[in-house]
């Protein structure tokens, strides 16, 4: 049973061989020659502008995270759109109080003051 | 590609069976919008005893369900309700009770808001009895995931502390590995199985699916992995002491009981119910791994200084004496596990509301030494920590002496006597750490710092069970809970009969191992 | 009615246990005391109500057994809160109780200028309560309970004064021997569950005759376990050495736990299972050989040792031998007399003895002490009872039933014979040594401290340890001078004045031909043996008492030769056979031997063990002995429990390996 996945580790083993083989002969093989501008980050050719005590604001993680939970949760309303008629009434209550909870979950968030932008 | 516009019947649902879960989520629901409500009243009472009141009521739909001997769909093929998941859901409802009353005075309590605090102990708990009512894969890791998720936070709510914060993210990178992992197992059960209900993975093992099929088999590692990190198996189990130590002790309690219970209700549904017909396949590695627990969790436990970490060794090495109850796939076993789960609640709840009325107080925080003479100066603390400790290193006359017996028993009776002669040596290296702290507390030097000027420390002799800086009673109901648990722990060690009526109902309830 | 009786006499010590540990702040003076002494009345009480309820029965009927409530009924293991009342259990709950009482009551006194009274009365009545619970334990696991529970209570109350290093060593070396004695029983109760199914004691008896035939390997296994822990609770050879170290403890106790009740538990535990025992003769054999040898091997030590209580925990040791042959050779009533006439008279020699010690200011050395007999005239008059019941000298009680067991053994015929001549052998012995006693400590030229008494003062010395000269910690209290002497204190006087009585006529219930009160009440327990019924002739008796009665006469002349006429003459036969003293006086070398075949090579294996990892495994990491694996692994945990997730995730990963590998190997 084992062996057939002979192959599948005859693959793993020469994909990783060659693979590191390659870079090892790189970093043996060819020249060093380290300059300031060789070394920083690649920026489109633009000089880079990014300092070290840029920060972005943790409001907006907040409302990206928030914005993605919600968008999520919307995601899930579709298949019951679709198929309605097929799973009748129950289905309509199902998706009331799952909407139900996602509203409370909203007046939380809102009420928190987590959507304003400080 | 266009589905059938068929009637798709709707599932039949057990209302009454549901109560409990309408109750937790409508709890959770309730209080998570009073938190809103500003003012101290709402914030210092009204919440904790709206939580306890949803806890309260769901303990009660749990016991109105239950009638012996029964089991029974609650949602068709998702949810199933009989003695093993009142049972348990019973522990969690206690360890909620519990956690409730622990965290009244901590300080996670107002760093991160009464409301979000209470909110998400309940939500867990939901997690904890949507899973031990699972009926399949998909609800067993929904339900996996709502315990946990919740307890992450949970972990991390103490913000203005440093080590809540790593504890947070520590258990959140690893309990997602460990998700990640059970979820991969499952799949591949799933993919092998061509089902996810357990009753059809039972039926179809050894039918239409060969036990050697290594599809299977690699699931069952999988899962087997997954689950061994919930409930802190070795080698799975190195998270535990950091985030044991670094969480807010409520939380650590909460986990330490609840969490335990809900990942064995699950290595029970999953391996003693729908994987039995591969016991020969997965018994003898789950054996191994127990007795690595065994071994390792009462080594680690030796060495530590800090209670909370002694503890989280000690609940490892647990770990892995309850694990023998479920390696064995007999009836006893499942027993002899919930029996132990049971009593276990009690003495571990009992030992950390010690150690969390000492910690608010102590200068040594939950320093071994913090627990020096307490014996002389705060009886009340003093009797429930050492109960604790004997009953968890199993001496006679406490509920863990025949919780552990009845694990040996099941062990013996299952032909894995071996592995009960692993408990046996493991309880007895377990002496050398539990006996620690009773000799502390009992034999350690009478002297109290006072409270004086700094560079001058001034020292007093406790009179009358009275000292300056821990009386007992300061903080009444963390008492209470130490008092009410060790009080039980003895109780049921002279008394274990009702438990012994309570699980040998539960005994009946996995079919697959009934006659 | 019986079994409530039963029931009382457990409630009454347990409830002055509670009462006077929770209110030991609060209990002002003397009262801890009695309280504790009230309990124990009561409990006497209620074995003599006990008794006559008992007595009311037909005689088939007395075996009553009682369950409070069914403690677990799983796993094949039936185990109730069962006591068995029966006239076995009955006559040692009256011994016990009685005992206690007057013990407890003479603690009052003697223990009034002790720091820890209440905690020593609340220890005390602990014991009663165990060692009731033993012997009303209507099966193996309370027997095995109670058992744990004395052991528990002599360990606290050797070590009572904790801050002695002698005394807490003598404890633990208690422990550690009694511990040995309750793995043979916890073993031999498995054996018998194994075999017979059940636990209480009706059960095993009915079980085993079925299970077994006579000498079955498996019976004489467990008969032989059963042994070992009678041995090690009796203090018999080779578990004996933790008994005169426990002399360490305060004086009453060494009368109440480690003379008078406890250390009779073996002799309990052979009559209680005699049943098995007669199926296993072979190991009632090797139980009847061994304790001979003890009591002729105590007997010795005594006449050489010199510290006052350790001579009498060696004739207690002796004694004990005697009543473990009497119930080994099947002969249950003559041993359990036996048990009862000693329990009156070693209380009394070491109430005496503890009123002689405080009247010598903690000073034990018999050789410092003479002439004490006219400052302390009541102590010498009830010393002398003791004395005499102990040689066995008529009238006294120990003359009856010491001569009851010897007679047995004649009658049994065969090689049992050796075994009374023996017993004879160690009577005279007994008789000299204890005789020695007298003599040393009351006649003679008087010595300091007796001079002091006698003008109506009382010595106080430096508070030393008198085995190392150490001075004493006394913050939790203190042998010897703070204590009181009987000639003063009206409890200790009566307590000590009851059991003269005792001691001089407790014979009374066991003269032959006259009154056999005892054989025909105890005969309802015993009907079941073959050996029921089977007693020398009158004549045979009364021969045999003749003879010890002459035994006796002959040691305490010899006594009264060696220490009173001649009084250098025993120095001098200590110079004439150094050797022979010396091997006596070191008790046969038993602690050494013991010392250098378990200790030292333990010792030298925590030694060896610890080089060896510290040097190579851990270099110098660890510093553990014994324990050197554990804290190896220990530290192996502890470097891989190091903080960072990158760690655990690579123990992780490798742990999910294995697993994964495992189970793939079983696919194919």
């Amino acid at each position: 049973m084992l062996q057939s996945y002979l192959p599948a580790l005859v693959f793993l083993v020469l994909g990783g061989a060659i693979g590191g083989a390659f870079t090892l002969l790189n970093g043996v093989l060819g020249p060093r020659r380290p300059n300031p501008v060789k070394n920083e980050p690649y920026e489109c050719g633009l000089p880079s502008e990014v300092k070290r005590s840029f920060r972005f604001g943790i409001s907006f993680y907040l409302i990206a995270m928030l914005f993605i939970l919600f968008d999520i949760e919307v995601i899930f309303l579709y298949p019951i759109a679709v198929q309605l008629k097929a799973f009748g009434v129950f289905a309509l209550v199902e998706t009331l109080v799952f909407i139900f909870l996602l509203l409370v979950a909203f007046v939380f968030v809102w009420r928190r003051g987590a959507l304003e932008w400080k | 590609m266009i589905l059938p516009l068929a009637d798709v019947p709707a599932p039949h649902i057990d209302y009454k069976g549901l109560s409990p879960l309408i109750a937790l989520v409508g709890g959770t629901v309730l209080v998570l919008m009073a938190a809103l409500l500003r003012g101290r009243f709402v914030q210092r009472s009204l919440l904790p005893l709206l939580t306890l009141g949803t806890l309260g009521a769901a303990m009660g739909l749990s016991i109105w369900v239950w009638s012996p001997g029964d089991h029974r769909p609650i949602v068709e093929s998702a949810l199933e309700v009989d003695a093993l998941a009142l049972s348990l859901s019973l522990v969690f409802y206690v360890a909620g009770i519990a956690t409730v009353l622990l965290a009244h005075r901590s300080a996670a309590l107002s760093d991160a808001g009464a409301g979000e605090y209470y909110t998400l102990l309940l939500s867990s708990v939901t997690g904890m009895v949507l899973l031990a009512e699972a009926a399949n894969l998909i609800t067993l890791f929904v339900g996996i995931e709502l315990l946990s998720i919740p307890l992450y936070v949970l972990c991390a709510s103490q913000v203005r502390r440093r080590a809540s914060l790593e504890a947070g993210l520590k258990y959140l990178v690893i309990g997602s590995v460990g998700s990640a992992t059970l979820l991969y197992g499952l799949a591949l059960i799933y993919g092998a199985a061509g089902t996810t209900s357990f009753a059809g993975i039972d039926r179809a093992l050894g039918d239409t699916v060969s036990l050697s099929d290594p599809l299977l088999l690699t699931g069952i590692a999988l899962a087997c992995a997954g689950l061994a990190f919930k409930a802190s198996v070795a080698p799975f189990h190195q998270w535990t002491p950091d985030v044991y130590q670094g969480a807010p002790t409520p939380v650590t309690a909460f986990m330490a009981v609840a969490t335990k219970a809900a990942a064995f209700a699950i290595f029970l549904r999953l391996f003693d119910s729908a994987l039995l017909s591969a016991q020969f396949q997965w018994a003898p590695a789950l054996a191994a791994l127990a007795t690595i627990t065994i071994v390792v969790g009462n080594v680690g436990a030796i060495a530590q200084d800090s209670l909370k970490r002694m503890l989280a060794w000690s609940g490892v090495a647990q770990a892995g004496y309850i694990l023998a109850g479920v390696v064995v796939g007999t009836q006893k076993g499942l027993e002899a596990t919930v029996f132990y789960l049971l009593v276990y609640l009690l003495m571990n709840v009992a030992a950390f509301a010690v150690v969390i009325a000492r910690e608010r107080v102590s200068e040594w925080g939950d320093g071994m030494r913090a627990l020096e003479g307490l014996g002389r100066a705060a009886p009340w603390l003093a009797w429930p920590m050492t109960i604790a400790m004997l009953a968890l290193a199993g001496f006679p006359a406490t509920a863990g002496f025949i919780g552990k017996f009845y694990l040996i028993d099941a062990a013996v009776d299952g032909d894995y006597a071996w592995l009960g002669v692993v408990i046996v040596a493991g309880s007895m290296i377990s002496l050398v750490y539990y006996l620690r702290v009773v000799a502390v507390m009992w034999m350690g030097p009478m002297e109290v710092r006072l409270p004086s000027l700094p560079g001058r420390p001034r020292t007093a002799k406790p009179v009358g069970g009275w000292s300056p800086e821990a009386d007992a009673w300061a903080q009444p109901e963390v008492t209470l809970v130490a008092v009410a648990c060790a009080a039980a722990t003895m109780f049921f060690g002279i008394w274990p009969n009702p438990l012994f009526d309570l699980v040998a109902d539960v005994g009946t309830s996995l079919a697959s191992l009934v006659g | 009615m019986t079994s409530t009786w039963g029931w009382l006499i457990l409630l009454f010590p347990l409830v002055g246990t509670v009462v006077i540990s929770l209110g030991y702040k609060v209990l002002p003076g003397r009262l801890a005391g009695w309280l504790g002494s009230a309990a124990i009345l009561g409990a006497f009480v209620c074995a003599i109500g006990a008794l006559l309820s008992i007595q009311d029965r037909t005689p088939e009927d007395r075996q009553v057994v009682s369950t409070l409530w069914t403690y677990a009924s799983t796993a094949k293991v039936d185990v109730g809160m069962t006591i068995l009342v029966d006239p076995l259990s009955v006559l040692m709950a009256l011994v016990v109780s009685g005992v206690s009482f007057l013990i407890h009551v003479y603690s009052v006194s003697y223990m009034g200028g002790d720091r820890g009274y209440a905690r020593y009365f609340a220890y005390l009545n602990f014991f009663v309560f165990s060692m009731l619970l033993l012997v009303m334990g209507g099966n193996l696991v309370l027997l095995i309970v109670g058992w744990a529970f004395v052991g528990a209570a002599s360990y606290l109350l050797i070590s009572f004064w904790y801050r002695r290093g002698t005394a807490t060593y003598a404890g633990l070396k208690a422990f550690v021997i009694n511990v040995v004695g309750d793995i043979g029983l916890v073993v031999a109760a498995f054996l018998l569950w194994s075999k017979t199914g059940a636990l209480d004691w009706t059960g095993v008896f009915r079980g085993s005759h079925e299970a077994f035939h006579t000498n079955d390997g498996v019976i004489v296994a467990a008969c032989l376990l059963l042994t070992v822990g009678a041995f090690a609770k009796s203090a018999q050879v080779p578990l004996h050495t933790w008994l005169p170290d426990a002399m360490e403890g305060p004086t009453p106790v060494s009368a109440l736990i480690h003379a008078a009740t406890m250390v009779t538990a073996g002799v309990y535990l052979i009559a209680r299972t005699h049943p098995l025992y007669e199926l296993a003769p072979t190991a009632a054999d090797i139980t009847a050989v061994l304790a001979t040898f003890t009591f002729v091997y105590a007997a010795t030590c005594a006449m050489a040792i010199t510290d006052l209580k350790r001579i009498i925990a060696y004739s207690t040791i002796s004694q004990i031998g005697y009543m473990v042959v009497g119930v080994a050779l099947f002969g249950y009533a003559n041993g359990l007399f036996h048990l009862m006439t000693h329990a009156f008279f070693k209380a009394l020699l070491f109430m005496g003895a503890g009123s002689i010690i405080a009247a010598m200011a903690g000073e034990q050395n018999i050789d410092r002490m003479g002439g004490l007999r006219r400052a302390m005239p009541f102590t010498y008059v009830t010393f002398m009872v003791g004395s005499l019941a102990l040689a066995g000298f008529p009238p006294f009680s120990g003359w009856l039933s010491k001569d009851s067991i010897v007679a047995f053994a004649f009658d049994r015929g065969g090689w049992y014979v050796a075994i009374g001549v023996a017993g004879y052998v160690a009577a005279l012995l007994t008789a000299f040594y204890t005789f020695r006693v007298v003599f040393r400590v009351f006649s003679g030229e008087p010595v300091e401290e007796a001079r002091l008494l006698e003008r109506g003062e009382l010595a106080h010395a430096a508070h030393r340890n008198p085995l190392t000269g150490e001075e004493e910690d006394t913050d939790v209290g203190f042998p010897g001078p703070e204590h009181h002497i009987a000639e003063r204190e009206l409890p200790m006087k009566f307590a000590m004045s009851l059991l003269a009585v005792l001691a001089f006529a407790g014979g009374t219930i066991g003269i032959p031909d006259v009154s056999d009160v005892l054989e025909r009440f105890l005969e309802p327990t015993f009907a079941d043996s073959a050996f029921q019924g089977v007693a020398p002739s009158d004549t045979a008796e009364w021969i045999g008492l003749a003879v010890g009665a002459a035994t006796a006469a002959a040691g305490i002349g010899a006594a009264w030769l060696v220490y009173l006429r001649r009084p250098g003459l025993s120095l001098e036969l200590a110079r004439r056979f150094p050797r022979t003293h010396r091997f006596l006086e070191r008790r046969w070398y038993f602690d050494e031997l013991y010392d250098l075949t378990v200790v030292r090579p333990l010792q030298a294996l925590a030694a060896f063990s610890r080089r060896a990892i510290e040097r190579g495994i851990v270099q110098g990491l660890l510093v553990g002995g014994a324990g050197g694996l554990v804290r190896g692994g220990m530290t192996i945990a502890r470097t891989i429990q190091n903080g960072y997730l990158r760690a655990y995730a690579l123990l992780l990963l490798t742990g999910l390996a294995g697993l994964g590998l495992y189970f793939l190997l079983q696919s194919s």
